[in-house]
């Protein structure tokens, strides 16, 4: 792996995974009024963010010049993801405000969180964006809009689900089976994406010809490791986890729920390691 | 169209000498894995069959590329500064150090490897066809360089009307990618042909 990759790796992981994690616990909390639970995973999302823009500080040679970064919204898919990102951390932080002084109704909240998921949601496709217009052709492909949605999604759901089972002393968690469903459907999703993106590889020309050969040679190991980690995770831990819950042996049950992060986390993690160290550019 | 400068390389009789990369490398005081030009080897084909025999169709050739000042930059699309621009009055595409924030998005996009990232400025620099030289009234340094004389720069359309050439060859992207101001006079079997070779 490139080391100059990582910064790129961490920020595009963090904050996919924050805009899943902040939709999904939205809804998951959309019906609950108390505090405690509209605010859960609200500071996670914000660590997130937090780190994910430290990161991505450290991949600019010359970050003094930061601030010109939004200055070609008309072409520069770069330009426009900076542009949301600052946006989605200052809807973030303006829904926190409202969450913890518990300003206006449950409705008027809602609705901020509608709008704080829809630019959260335009931020990973510009995310993608970004990848689909280098002279990377492995990258040049609708595939990498989806699996950019497939990881947050992922772990989105991952992280709610098994944050519901975590709380204690309270009633039943809420929304386990629609979280379950969504978890395995951003599975699916992720699969169609490697699938799709195989299949692509083969009609893109000799770079991609290059990267197909990467995946499936030296590079192989973190392709099985992203399809077998987060299929356990989700197709099986997750169902897993939520069986026991409904057949009440909730001793397991953290356990089962922190591994399922784990799992999902490090499958992604590796899938992203790949996306960046199989890329072959068109060049001289 | 507006005036659109560009090269022309005949590199039917390219030698691979490398005169040209080094007076450029020279004159913009580039350190060890920087070049604005260079000159690249491509070579391809092997055995294939004829009738009854095999023969051999193996072909290899020199290409002296720089920035191709292109009219559809992929470098000035995605750089988020604004740094990378194209100049109105030429189409000579520039960055302006000033604002650049080293992304490396230009040298991600760039097919021609041309944007080279300078990792002790933390910023990119590339060919700006010697702008201080043509407003000097001279030619780029790489043209003076060249011991045949092959390479030229200039007008692009005037260019190709005189010298003639494409920049569908074999060893470089698919023009269509950036419509490179470039023409080259090509080699024998650099044409990108139905003989079967891809263009990147
Ligand atoms: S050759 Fe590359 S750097 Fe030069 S104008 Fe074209 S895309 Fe930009
Ligand atoms: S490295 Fe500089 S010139 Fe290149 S895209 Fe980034 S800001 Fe623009």
């Amino acid at each position: 792996m490139n080391m100059h990759d990582l910064p790129l790796i961490i920020y595009t992981l963090c904050l996919q995974s924050a805009v899943g994690i902040y939709i999904v616990s939205r809804m998951a909390a959309w019906t609950e009024t108390s505090k405690a639970k509209r605010m859960r995973h609200l500071w996670l999302v914000g660590g997130l963010g937090v780190a994910g823009v430290i990161a991505s500080a450290l991949h600019m040679g010359y970050p003094w010049n930061a601030v010109l970064t939004m200055s070609n919204l008309g072409t520069s898919w770069l330009s426009r993801e900076i542009v949301l990102t600052v946006s989605f951390g200052a809807a973030w932080l303006i829904g926190l405000v409202f969450e913890s002084k518990e300003a206006g109704n449950v409705e008027t909240r809602n609705g901020w969180s509608v709008l704080t998921s829809l630019i959260g949601f335009t931020l990973v496709f510009a995310m993608s964006m970004i990848y689909r217009t280098t002279a990377f052709p492995a990258w040049e492909h609708a595939s990498t809009t989806f699996g950019f949605y497939a990881t947050a999604g992922l772990i989105g759901t991952a992280v709610v689900f098994a944050g519901q089972l975590f709380q204690k002393g309270e009633e039943e968690p809420k929304a386990l089976l629609p979280l379950l469903i969504g978890g395995v459907a951003m599975l699916a999703l992720q699969m169609m994406a490697v699938a799709s993106h195989g299949a692509y590889l083969g009609t893109a020309g000799p770079e991609a010809a290059e990267t197909a050969a990467l995946i499936a040679g030296p590079y192989a190991v973190l392709q099985w490791a992203r399809v077998a980690l987060t299929a356990i995770g989700a197709a099986i831990f997750m169902p897993l986890a939520w069986r026991q819950w409904a057949q009440k042996k909730v001793t397991s049950v953290p356990a089962l729920a922190g591994a399922l992060i784990a799992l999902v986390v490090l499958g992604e993690l590796a899938g992203r390691v790949l996306f960046y160290a199989s890329r072959v550019k068109i060049g001289l | 169209m507006a005036k659109q400068l560009g090269f022309h390389v005949d590199a039917r009789f390219c030698a691979g000498c490398k005169t040209c990369q080094i007076a450029c490398k020279d004159r913009s005081s580039l350190e060890v894995g920087q070049l604005f030009r260079k000159v690249v080897k491509h070579e391809e084909g092997g055995w294939v069959k004829q009738d009854d025999a095999w023969v051999t169709n193996v072909t290899a050739y020199w290409l002296s590329v720089s920035c191709n000042h292109c009219e559809n930059p992929a470098c000035v699309k995605v750089c988020p500064t604004g740094a990378m621009h194209k100049r109105a009055e030429d189409g000579v595409v520039m960055v302006d150090q000033s604002r650049c924030v080293g992304c490396q998005s230009c040298v991600w996009a760039c097919p021609y490897d041309a944007p080279q990232y300078n990792p002790d400025l933390g910023k990119v620099g590339k060919c700006d066809l010697c702008a201080d030289r043509l407003a000097a009234g001279q030619r780029p340094v790489c043209v003076d360089a060249c011991p045949y004389q092959l390479l030229s720069f200039g007008e692009i359309d005037k260019l190709e009307a005189e010298k003639g050439g494409t920049a569908a060859v074999a060893g470089l992207a698919d023009p269509k990618r950036t419509q490179p101001s470039l023409r080259i006079n090509p080699p024998k079997g650099a044409i990108n042909a139905a003989s079967g070779r891809d263009l990147k």
